[in-house]
């Protein structure tokens, strides 16, 4: 086992250092000789024992016995953990191919992903696991990711028609074109890098030469009573639905589209930005408020206000929404909001002005 | 006060120029050098830099002169005369010994014998020379006391080369003085490899009736260089089997004339330039030899560390007679370990076989061994050093 560690240190000294790179060749000869079942006639162990404590001895002879003793076991921890932490790192980076994000679990906690708002996915901890019963469930969770993500790399490859993941009652930002492709976004009213995605789109021009359309997706969460990651999501959605349903246009602008655009990139009347506000400020009944007065702003009159509240808290667009929640985590399955899609390709992060102007 | 702020007595007069700390305890391989042998080497470069061998100028004059005195002194220490014997420099022994075996005229010679206690230097030339000559090859067992285990009737016609001193621990071919007359006797040649007696058993191979004896400076505090002390007779009948410059006294288209000349007969074995700086500093080192005893020193304080270390549990001492070069281990315990150990508390030892496997391994089978061999330049501090450091290095790896 000394050995193999000592492999696996020169290795890495080895790619900085050429002096090290003898002492690892050394080193995996002992390796190769100890994995064929035969004896390292070199005594690699012994060389590098003795100079290691030979140099700690120098120092404290007391930990020097300390090594000594246990060295076959600092060894075979060390060993281990430096496998458990290649294959995390492979495991990471398959991911991060995959996924865009080197930790499906919590999307956020990557810094190597494109920016987005996360899906996370359940787990059980180490200690909720004993706590419940389910130490079989901890253990054999992350084969049952690995064997998600390797099921999943397929989709890094195929091509991505926009026109197969459409919704019921699509609505496009500009009046639709059948010369131009199109692009379709999938998007949570609350995630602050959809506001960004939507901002980078409009700067990019990106509206103009696509056929833009949506999927409003409150992103499901444990974290809040109402089972979504962002408090108002929910809700916001319902209204996207019920404009969408009704096929209301102001200005030649669909109202669905005018409602998200309010929602996403404007401050309120105190400068703060209304999905700020959404988020963490309104209550349930100042939210809804907030809504009706923003469709009031698009020209809906009261009437028409209280009839869309209707229209959005009604089945059919209940029914809807898990429609569309049906086509985003069947068959688009992300676990990264805002995905667009557009030319084949798809991104699961918010794609910057440049890409959007190719 | 811990191993490794003891040993930094400062070493005065020709070692001065050492660290305190560094306690180098391998001069069976190597001694190190006084101040005195640097310095006439040094002066060959500075003031008289050339080619010694048929140069007319005053500076070549100067190096034929310091070679030609070094033989003098050599065989001076030996006692031996020049009438019988010739000097000769190599570049080793192992260089000397294949060079004399394979000059030798060993036609009606039977056998060639040597002893079980060899370095490799000795061992593998008598394999390949047996198996090229078609000679019945005899490694005879040597006693605890270093002896040969032989009967005189194996002598017949042979020739016999073997150590005066084991470079493992120091054990000298007792009753060697015997077996020369015996070997003569019988008309044998006795060759002597005698790389480790030469400061400590110098009155021995003095007294000794040698043919041929092979030894280097480089053990002796001279620089590196090897010898052979080898007799006329022998030179003459040889037919040198590495030759080119400096060889001969005449050349023709498909044939050539080696040196007559008595006087010149080590040019046989002394094929193109030589290292004159080495030869400069190996007289020096002659000279700071005869000087005063510089073995019993070593001696002293090679006993008082193998005293205390054969006190450890589980020490074990090959050889128990006093040397200033013995070798031991310890009971489940890595050698090479422990030398490196020691190299980190800047303990210079040996550890391995020391090019004796065949004895060390498949005789004894012992395992790899640490050789400690002092020099003049030890002191007492190196002394207290070792023993101290031992005691930790041991607690350790138990």
């Amino acid at each position: 086992m000394f050995c193999i560690a000592s492999f696996i240190i020169f290795a890495i000294l080895g790619l900085f250092s050429a002096s090290y790179r003898p002492l690892a060749k050394k080193a995996w000869y002992c390796v190769f000789r100890k994995i064929t079942f035969r004896p390292c006639d070199i005594n690699f162990d012994q060389e590098v024992k003795g100079k290691l404590l030979g140099s700690i001895m120098k120092r404290s002879p007391l930990l020097a016995r300390f090594v000594n003793k246990w060295s076959n076991v600092i060894a075979a921890i060390f060993v281990i953990l430096t496998i458990w932490s290649l294959l995390s790192v492979l495991n990471a980076g398959l991911n991060l191919y995959v996924y865009d994000t080197c930790n499906p679990r919590n999307v956020q906690s990557c810094s190597l992903g494109g920016e987005s708002c996360g899906v996370d996915q359940s787990s059980i901890g180490f200690i909720a696991a004993i706590q419940n019963g389910k130490l079989g469930t901890w253990v054999s969770d992350p084969f049952i990711l690995f064997g998600k993500t390797i099921i999943r790399i397929p989709d890094r490859i195929k091509t991505w028609r926009a026109e197969n993941y459409l919704s019921e009652n699509t609505t496009y930002l500009q009046s639709f074109d059948q010369s131009k492709p199109t692009a379709l976004e999938v998007i949570d009213p609350g995630c602050h890098f959809c506001a960004q995605l939507l901002r980078n789109i409009k700067e990019a021009g990106f509206d103009q030469k696509y056929n833009l359309t949506y999927i409003a997706y409150p992103i499901p969460s444990t974290l809040y009573e109402d089972g979504h990651k962002f408090k108002q999501s929910y809700l916001i959605t319902r209204y996207l639905e019920a404009l969408r349903i009704k096929k209301g246009i102001h200005n030649g602008i669909p109202d669905d589209w005018q409602l998200l655009e309010k929602v996403l990139l404007e401050n309120d009347t105190d400068g703060t930005a209304l999905q700020v506000k959404f988020n963490t400020i309104y209550t349930d009944k100042e939210a809804e408020d907030t809504i009706l007065r923003l469709l009031g702003s698009i020209g809906y009159n009261e009437n028409e206000q209280a009839e869309l509240k209707t229209s959005a808290h009604s089945d059919a667009v209940t029914e809807q929404i898990k429609k569309n929640i049906d086509i985003v985590e069947k068959k688009i399955r992300t676990i990264k909001i805002p995905t667009i899609m557009f030319d084949g390709r798809r991104y699961d992060r918010v794609v910057d002005v440049k890409t959007l102007k190719k | 006060m811990n191993i490794f702020q003891k040993g930094k007595q400062e070493r005065k007069g020709d070692f001065a120029y050492l660290r305190p700390e560094d306690c180098y305890i391998d001069s069976a391989c190597q001694s190190l050098r006084p101040q005195s042998i640097v310095d006439a080497e040094m002066e060959y470069y500075q003031k008289y830099n050339a080619c010694g061998g048929r140069v007319k100028y005053r500076w070549g004059e100067e190096v034929d002169k310091k070679v030609d005195g070094t033989r003098q002194q050599l065989l001076a220490y030996l006692g031996k005369s020049s009438n019988e014997y010739e000097v000769a420099f190599t570049v080793n022994t192992t260089y000397g010994v294949n060079m004399v075996l394979n000059l030798l005229d060993l036609k009606g010679y039977k056998q060639i014998i040597t002893s079980e206690i060899e370095h490799n230097s000795v061992m593998l030339p008598t394999i390949n020379l047996a198996q090229r000559l078609g000679l019945e090859r005899i490694v005879l067992s040597r006693n605890d006391d270093g002896s040969v285990v032989y009967v005189p009737e194996q002598l017949e016609k042979a020739l016999v080369i073997m150590n005066s001193v084991s470079n493992i621990d120091g054990r000298p071919l007792s009753k060697i003085k015997e077996l020369a007359s015996d070997i003569h006797e019988k008309g044998g040649i006795l060759c002597v490899d005698a790389a480790q007696a030469m400061i400590g058993q110098r009155k021995l191979l003095s007294d000794l009736d040698f043919d041929c004896l092979f030894g280097s400076s480089h053990k002796m505090y001279g620089p590196s260089l090897g010898f052979v002390v080898i007799k006329k007779t022998l030179l003459k009948n040889g037919t040198p089997f590495f030759i080119g410059g400096s060889m001969v006294s005449d050349v023709l288209k498909d044939s050539y004339t080696l040196i007559q000349d008595e006087n010149q007969l080590y040019t046989r074995l002394e094929p193109g330039l030589q290292d004159w700086a080495a030869i400069a500093g190996f007289s020096a080192a002659l000279k700071w030899l005869s000087e005063e005893d510089r073995y019993e020193g070593a001696l002293k304080l090679a006993t008082a560390t193998r005293d205390g270390l054969k006190e450890m549990p589980g020490v074990v001492m090959l050889n128990p007679s006093p040397s200033s070069t013995f070798a031991w281990y310890a009971e489940n315990i890595d050698s090479h370990a422990i030398a490196l150990m020691y190299s980190k508390s800047d303990i210079m030892v040996r550890s391995g076989y020391f090019c004796c496997h065949y004895f060390l391994q498949h005789v004894k089978n012992l395992p790899p061994l640490v050789r400690m061999s002092f020099g003049a330049h030890n002191t007492d501090a190196d002394v207290e050093k070792i023993i101290s450091a031992t005691q930790t290095i041991l607690s350790i790896l138990r």
